[in-house]
């Protein structure tokens, strides 16, 4: 889509939103605690409710003009999420399993776990989906409307083509992920979209791993901030008739300077700082997001579904694939 | 008490009274040309007071709801009043979010504490420990047999001293109820180790260091203890429910407090470890004491070990906690005391031919010292013996 620079709102499209987080390391801390009580006694079955509570602080915690983030998900709905993932995962083990006992049984030992990985782009699909359409704020939900088809034909044509490149295509296919995922989210009525270029996301990530490497590290910061960045700056938001980007202002000196004392932070407590760490990262990357102010975010109308699947979300940790988009 | 309230509709905020109704809430706009007009029963009412100092929300109804956000400090004890089904853990939660944060922290930090040494010590050892009890034995052979097989393609075994060694085994008339199975492998290392299901493996190294054939009895019945006692498999058990919390607990949080953990585990599992190596020296003793041999053939073994392995024992000492086995000395001192304390272990050693001239025999082919003349003039030594009592 192009950027229509209307000259009537020429005010309007200098006005920058942030979303303000105030996220608390103390209180992370006291509700980890309480989870790992709570999750020791019920034997791991209280994981669900704690991811929860998680990401209910999380959510709670960031304020968009005035009002907070709120996830909608419960920990019954996604526990029920997890019982499906669960069985579906081991029953594909369980038939690799048995063809190890039948004559030729390696050729189906194959396409069992071809399949396992066919499991892949079903759970990053369903975990943005759950995810996006258990977020809401002011009332209205997120929604994603993407079609589970599609997008698993993108991504066996970026497996394919990733295999046949030796892996240079990787950079394409993560654009073209996060593209689809980004490309059918709404807001009410606003669309997010997302027009990075696999090229751009080769050269920083060839560039800066190079960089990493010759000092040593030392200068990884700044390549996770060129990746904050290049996700930020190729994000739109749009109305049908306006389109308009989003804004990185983080700085390398900010971004060195926290990253660094968040290291420094785990090293002298063992471990102990995550919670402080999480928060001071999360207020880093919204502190340094700018949203254009142009929409107008008081007239958002609902979206029209009600999506509560988790199975996808709990996917995602069975099999541990990260969506850090 | 004054709020914003959003129609699920659109977010378009209205400012609202929430007035309390006894069994409900009414909802009235202060704006003109707005027209909000709502009761709200309150056991119908949801909320989300999950938030940092003063802030709450409620919903109300089916998809998409209806929302009202309040703020300042009078929601607060209006909220006491809409709260009054709110379940333990949220109160919890609502506590955690408004305590002070050093205390909280403390608190915290002591809990956890707690729980985790709790839970890794005591819990997960004890459930280990019953799950091994539910795997029947034949599986626990099929699996080590399995094991055995991967690990066999780096081990050189010798077939025929294996024989001899298993003659040695039958020799000692040690009891399992397990089909023993013991290899000897050419490796030089000084080392030996016992498998699920009954496969033991000496190395040629650790044979080497036996000064006397009860020494190499002493350590057939340590490590016989291993699979008797099933040791690996408790290992095992303990590690799966030790890190099925850990998994459950590094889930959802930064990958930092992994690091944490899956070190604890390690101290954990060496401490275990450490339990069942001083558990198969125990056994070990009972076992040379039913076949009737000398005890203290188990201090000399170690004492063997460590003599001709001064650095290990040196670099050992100040590790004692974090490594595997029992520094030796350690194990000398406890394994002596039990031997002085106990009368049980207090009878005459029996002679055993058999096993001390298959000894004699896997000695003499490592080492030329003991050639074959010495050999012959020790069996003479034998015989004349014989002789003598005839």
């Amino acid at each position: 889509m192009e950027l229509v620079n209307n000259p009537d709102d020429s005010t309007a499209f200098t006005q920058k939103e942030k979303i303000s987080f105030s996220g608390n390391g103390a209180t992370y801390f006291g509700i980890v605690a309480l989870n790992v009580v709570l999750t020791i006694i019920t034997v791991g079955l209280y994981y669900p409710w704690a991811k929860a509570a998680y990401r209910k602080y999380l959510w709670n915690e960031s304020e968009f003009k005035g009002s907070r983030f709120v996830f909608n998900g419960t920990g019954r709905e996604m526990f029920k999420g997890f019982l499906i993932a669960y069985l579906i995962i081991l029953g594909f083990y369980g038939l690799a399993g048995a063809f190890m006992y039948i004559p030729f049984g390696y050729v189906l030992l194959g396409i069992a776990y071809l399949l396992i990985l066919a499991l892949i782009p079903f759970a990053i699909f369903g975990a943005w989906r759950y995810r996006i359409s258990r977020t809401s704020w002011r009332g209205i939900f997120f929604s994603f409307d993407g079609d589970f088809r599609e997008f698993l034909k993108l991504f066996i044509k970026g497996i394919i083509l990733t295999l046949l490149t030796l892996g240079i295509y990787g950079a394409w296919m993560r654009v073209s992920i996060q593209q689809y995922l980004f490309s059918h989210t709404k807001i009410g009525d606003l669309r997010l979209d997302f027009h990075g270029k696999g090229e751009d996301l080769l050269i920083i990530n060839i560039g800066y791993t190079i960089l990493s490497y010759i000092t040593l590290f030392i200068l990884l910061p700044l390549f996770i901030k060129k990746r904050f960045e290049f996700s930020i700056n190729n994000t739109t938001l749009s109305n049908g008739m306006k389109t308009r980007h989003l804004n990185s202002t983080l700085s390398n000196s900010t971004a060195w300077t926290i990253m660094f004392t968040n290291l420094l932070l785990i090293v002298f407590t063992a471990g102990l700082a995550f919670p402080w760490v999480i928060m001071r990262s999360m207020k880093m990357y919204f502190d340094h997001t700018e949203i254009p102010g142009v929409f107008d975010y008081d007239n958002l109308s609902q979206s029209p579904t009600d999506y509560r699947d988790a199975t996808g979300d709990e996917m995602t940790d069975i099999l541990d694939i990260g969506l850090d988009f | 008490m004054e709020g914003l309230y959003f129609d699920g509709k659109n977010s378009k905020p209205y400012k609202v009274a929430v007035k309390d109704n006894g069994e409900s809430l009414y909802i009235e706009s202060n704006e003109p040309n707005e027209y909000i007009n709502r009761f709200w029963i309150k056991r119908d009412i949801t909320s989300e007071s999950f938030s940092t100092g003063d802030r709450y929300l409620l919903s109300y109804g089916t998809f998409p709801f209806e929302r009202i956000e309040l703020k300042g400090r009078k929601a607060e004890m209006f909220m006491l009043t809409v709260l009054h089904h709110e379940s333990k853990i949220k109160t919890a939660q609502h506590y955690i979010t408004r305590a002070n944060p050093i205390k909280l922290v403390i608190t915290s930090f002591c809990i956890l504490a707690v729980v985790i040494y709790g839970y890794l010590f005591h819990i997960s050892p004890f459930i280990g420990e019953q799950s091994v009890k539910l795997i029947p034995k034949s599986s626990e052979t099929f699996i080590g047999q399995n094991i055995y097989k991967r690990l066999q393609l780096f081990e050189n075994v010798d077939s025929k001293k294996s024989e001899l060694l298993m003659d040695f085994y039958d020799a000692l008339n040690f009891q399992s109820e397990y089909d023993i199975k013991i290899d000897y492998s050419t490796s030089k290392s000084v080392n030996a180790f016992a498998i699920p299901g009954g496969q033991i493996v000496i190395y040629e190294g650790l044979i080497q260091q036996t000064k006397c054939w009860d020494e190499l009895a002493a350590l057939i019945g340590h490590e016989l203890a291993h699979v008797n006692e099933r040791h690996s498999f408790k290992q095992l058990a303990r590690s799966i429910s030790s890190y099925l919390i850990f998994s459950v607990l590094t889930g959802d949080v930064a990958g930092a407090s992994t690091v944490l953990l899956e070190n604890a585990q390690n101290i954990n599992e060496m401490a275990n470890s450490r339990k069942h190596e001083k558990e198969a020296d125990l056994v070990g003793l009972e076992y040379l004491k039913n076949s009737q041999i000398r005890p203290s053939a188990m201090v000399d073994l170690f004492t063997s070990l460590s003599k001709d392995l001064g650095m290990v024992k040196k670099l050992e000492k100040p590790m004692e906690f974090l490594s595997t086995h029992p520094s030796t000395g350690n194990r000398i001192e406890y394994i002596e005391s039990i031997i002085e304390k106990d009368r049980d272990f207090n009878y005459e050693p029996k002679d055993n031919n058999k096993a001390q001239e298959i000894w004699y025999q896997l000695k003499s082919e490592i080492d030329t010292s003991y050639s074959s003349d010495i050999i012959k003039l020790l069996r003479d030594g034998f015989d004349l013996e014989k002789d003598e009592s005839q």
